[in-house]
């Protein structure tokens, strides 16, 4: 099953302006090291990863449960996840979804784009996460990829560049992609010549889209790509981005859109670069704005320390905002990189040695996406 | 109470993104000021406060309830920034917002010299970079080609015609600076950094390229290898646009789309700079205000033969208002004849648009990709990396990263 919202075709609707949304998640790669499954003639020096299974399912929810637009609500969530996972949905219980292969994927994309083109105020929201190669074009890898019974090993590969530009067919005038993939170009990568994969749609000159944004993850290797058996450093950001982080209040409303969504991701992923200090950035290519998501309320990456390591191992930081707070103490970790509310906060920088000289509480204003302070001492 | 609120940049600002925002937080105006000049915005409340997007990526808030009247100069934020530890009367950390005024033999110093710990430093430490004054005539210091970057790598810039353009070797060794007569009719020059490994950086430099600078740092806390690339050009503002539009911040980079109809008289008078004017296009068609462009794109494909970026830029133009498929076609093929675009931008759209034309572009496509090797993505310069003889990725110890960026330029005061 890859429709695992709403239960049935049949309950998608098609006549109004809605979000229809294809997330996959590939962790199970049997033909590269590692795998269960005959060896790909060149893994390329791929192995095993553990975040997508975390990954996707954490995108699901969010959009299930999260996703807010009263004007183009969710209107459905194809899912495709390698290994086969079940994933909790709002009505209670759970829906498998089937594995990423590529025949899996061509039959899911086919019925996705489908469901995009129904209404041209749609908003097509696709995230991939799994491996990902780059050799000019961005490739995405699904379950099967490397297969050695196939003729053409680049077979079972998915082409992002082509399709993002085949989608420019697809009738939803907002458009929305998240490559939450590798972009390295492995070495068996630069010397083969036939070098391809599935772009999956076609378009011709004559197809325009008003918004289409892509956002990359441009970290390189493994460790930047994410914890082990947690969602990935771009996920995450993606998800903080989403819940509030991305935010600009216009009228009375929260709202992220593709640009707001554009800047804040670079700035939080910027921050945590800092915290896990890795080289972890991230690449927004927006084309046109369009509103994606109306949060709660705003929510602030706020990242503070003070000015020195010397000065960081004896201080103690305290946020604090009514009821909330946030503090690092004597020899726990600095910066202090936490997710906050919006709005006035105090930090107070205190040295219970003496080290340096007292400095009173100061208040700030925490403003979407990233608070980045304080210079003491 | 609401009233109007009047915000002045002083002469030492760079050209920058402002956000007006109430007291609960909504963006009541969002405009682009620079050095010497000044906006009334309209605010519900004398509590309303400023968000500078600094060029350098940094973003600053300036709170002064009461008062209508808002002067803004880098001094002021460097104080109100550092403001608690002034008060606390120790020496503030230098907050990175100021670059710093040295000279290029000031830059023999350990504190240029040593090793940047990751890429947050790398970003600081050019930041502050960006102050060096520019040589003075008749002091030129002694000018090399091939610099190195530590034992690393050699960097040196080309003309198209192959002639290398001296440098100076900086930061005892580790770093490479040109000082370059930035001509906005000239061609563009190319980067070229090369490792002994086989394995060479190629970054395209717009024409009107004034400084640039190259350093190579081993990231203790990233475990990486980093080559970072700055410059600057003869137009500030569209290094700062492009700043923005590096860093996908479209609403900091859609204040300044007023400023792109002066890219365009200037494509028009005889200082005719393509570079600028190309940046300009570029940001007009992100923020899909095609109207605005006009015909002048296809004046920058028309005139400029040395600019791919023209002829895809007014491709791209006639793709989004429906122009003819003979014409856009025309316009595709011939920028790829031209070459690789300067700004990656260009070469994402010439990539696109040569998709958009299916079959019959097929082989023009093959070989761009072949000439594209690999490509850096978020460089904002057309940057590929070419591997020669036996290299290998397999034999790094470390993975390579290239953070190529525009320096953040300062305002009209020299530093």
């Amino acid at each position: 099953m890859s429709l695992i919202w709403p239960d049935s075709e049949a309950n998608v609707v098609t006549n109004q302006a809605r979000l229809h949304a294809f997330v996959i998640g590939v962790a199970d790669y049997p033909h590269l090291n590692g795998g269960s499954g005959p060896m790909a003639n060149d893994p390329l020096g791929l192995t095993q990863v553990t975040t997508p299974q975390h990954t996707a399912p954490a995108m699901a929810e969010w959009l299930m449960n999260g996703h807010s637009n009263p004007a183009c609500q969710l209107g459905s969530l194809e899912m495709l996840v390698s290994p086969a996972v079940q994933i909790p949905v709002p009505a209670g219980g759970k829906a498998p979804a089937d594995p990423a292969k590529m025949a899996e994927i061509k039959r899911s994309f086919a019925k996705w784009e489908k469901r995009c083109s129904s209404h041209a105020d749609n908003i097509a929201f696709f995230y991939f996460c799994g491996h990902g190669l780059n050799k000019t074009d961005q490739f995405l890898l699904p379950e099967d990829f490397g297969d050695p019974a196939l003729p053409n090993e680049w077979a079972n590969c998915i082409n992002f560049d082509w399709m993002r530009v085949g989608m420019r067919k697809c009738k939803a005038q907002t458009q929305i992609f998240f490559v939450d993939a590798c972009r390295e170009t492995p070495f068996g990568m630069l010397t083969q010549v036939n070098v391809g994969g599935d772009g999956l749609i076609s378009a011709s000159i004559t197809d325009t889209v008003a918004c289409s944004a892509a956002y990359y993850a441009t970290t390189q290797g493994r460790q930047a790509y994410g914890p082990d058996n947690d969602v990935t450093y771009f996920g995450q950001a993606v998800l903080c981005c989403l819940k509030g982080v991305g935010g600009l209040k216009k009228g009375p409303k929260w709202v992220v859109d593709t640009y707001s969504l554009g800047n804040a991701l670079g700035q939080v992923m910027a921050q945590l670069a800092r915290r896990h200090a890795l080289p972890l950035t991230c690449n927004p290519d927006v084309g046109g704005m369009a509103r994606i998501h109306e949060p709660a309320a705003a929510r602030v990456v706020a990242a503070v320390e003070c000015s020195s390591p010397a000065a960081n191992n004896v201080a103690e930081i305290i946020l604090s905002r009514g009821a909330t707070l946030i503090q690092s103490l004597l020899g726990q970790n600095k910066p202090i990189i936490e997710e906050v509310e919006a709005g006035d906060w105090t930090i107070d920088v205190r040295f219970p040695g003496g080290q340096y000289p007292v400095f009173p509480p100061q208040q700030y204003t925490f403003v979407p996406p990233v608070f980045e302070g304080v210079p003491v001492p | 109470m609401s009233g109007d609120l009047n915000i002045t940049f002083a002469a030492d600002m760079p050209a920058a993104s402002v956000e007006v925002l109430s007291p609960d937080l909504e963006v009541v105006a969002r405009i682009m000021l620079s050095g010497g000049r000044s906006r009334t915005v309209r605010v519900p409340s004398e509590a309303s406060f400023l968000r500078v997007s600094l060029p350098s990526g940094q973003s600053v808030i300036l709170k002064d309830p009461g008062k209508l009247s808002r002067v803004v100069s880098m001094q002021s934020i460097f104080e109100q920034t550092s403001a608690s530890s002034l008060r606390s009367g120790l020496t503030a950390k230098p907050a990175g917002l100021i670059p710093t005024q040295v000279s290029l033999e000031d830059l023999e110093q350990e504190e240029y010299a040593r090793e940047l710990p990751n890429l947050e430093a790398v970003n600081q430490y050019h930041l502050r970079r960006s102050g060096v004054r520019p040589v003075t005539p008749g002091q030129q210091p002694r000018v090399q080609q091939g610099l190195r970057l530590s034992s690393f790598a050699t960097a040196r810039i080309r003309s198209r015609e192959l002639q290398e353009i001296p440098g100076v070797s900086t930061g005892r060794g580790r770093e490479a600076h040109w000082e370059v007569e930035g001509d906005p009719r000239r061609p563009p020059l190319l980067l070229e950094i090369e490792r002994p490994q086989g394995w060479v950086l190629q970054v395209r430099l717009p024409g009107d390229v004034q400084r640039c600078w190259v350093r190579a740092d081993v990231l203790s806390r990233e475990s990486a290898l980093t080559f970072s690339v700055r410059l600057t050009t003869g137009e500030p503002m569209a290094d700062t646009i492009m700043n923005y539009l590096q860093r996908g911040d479209l609403y900091s980079a859609g204040s300044m789309a007023d400023w792109v109809e002066e890219a365009e008289a200037m494509l028009m008078d005889k200082r005719q700079d393509a570079y600028a004017a190309a940046v300009g296009a570029y940001l007009l068609l992100r923020l899909r205000q095609f109207p605005r462009l006009h015909d002048w794109a296809k004046n920058l494909a028309n005139w400029f033969s040395f600019l791919p970026d023209g002829c895809v830029i007014w491709a791209w133009q006639m793709i989004h208002q429906k122009g003819p498929a003979s014409e856009i076609r025309k316009y595709l093929l011939q920028a790829a004849a031209r070459g690789l675009p300067v700004y990656t931008e260009g070469l994402r759209l010439l990539m696109d648009g040569l998709r958009l034309l299916g079959p019959e572009a097929r082989v023009t496509y093959e070989g761009l990709v072949k000439d594209a090797r690999e490509i850096t993505w978020d460089s904002p310069l057309t940057a590929s990396v070419l591997t020669k003889g036996d290299y290998s990725p397999s034999r790094e110890s470390r993975p390579v990263v290239c953070n190529i960026a525009f320096a953040s330029p300062s305002g009209s005061q020299p530093w």
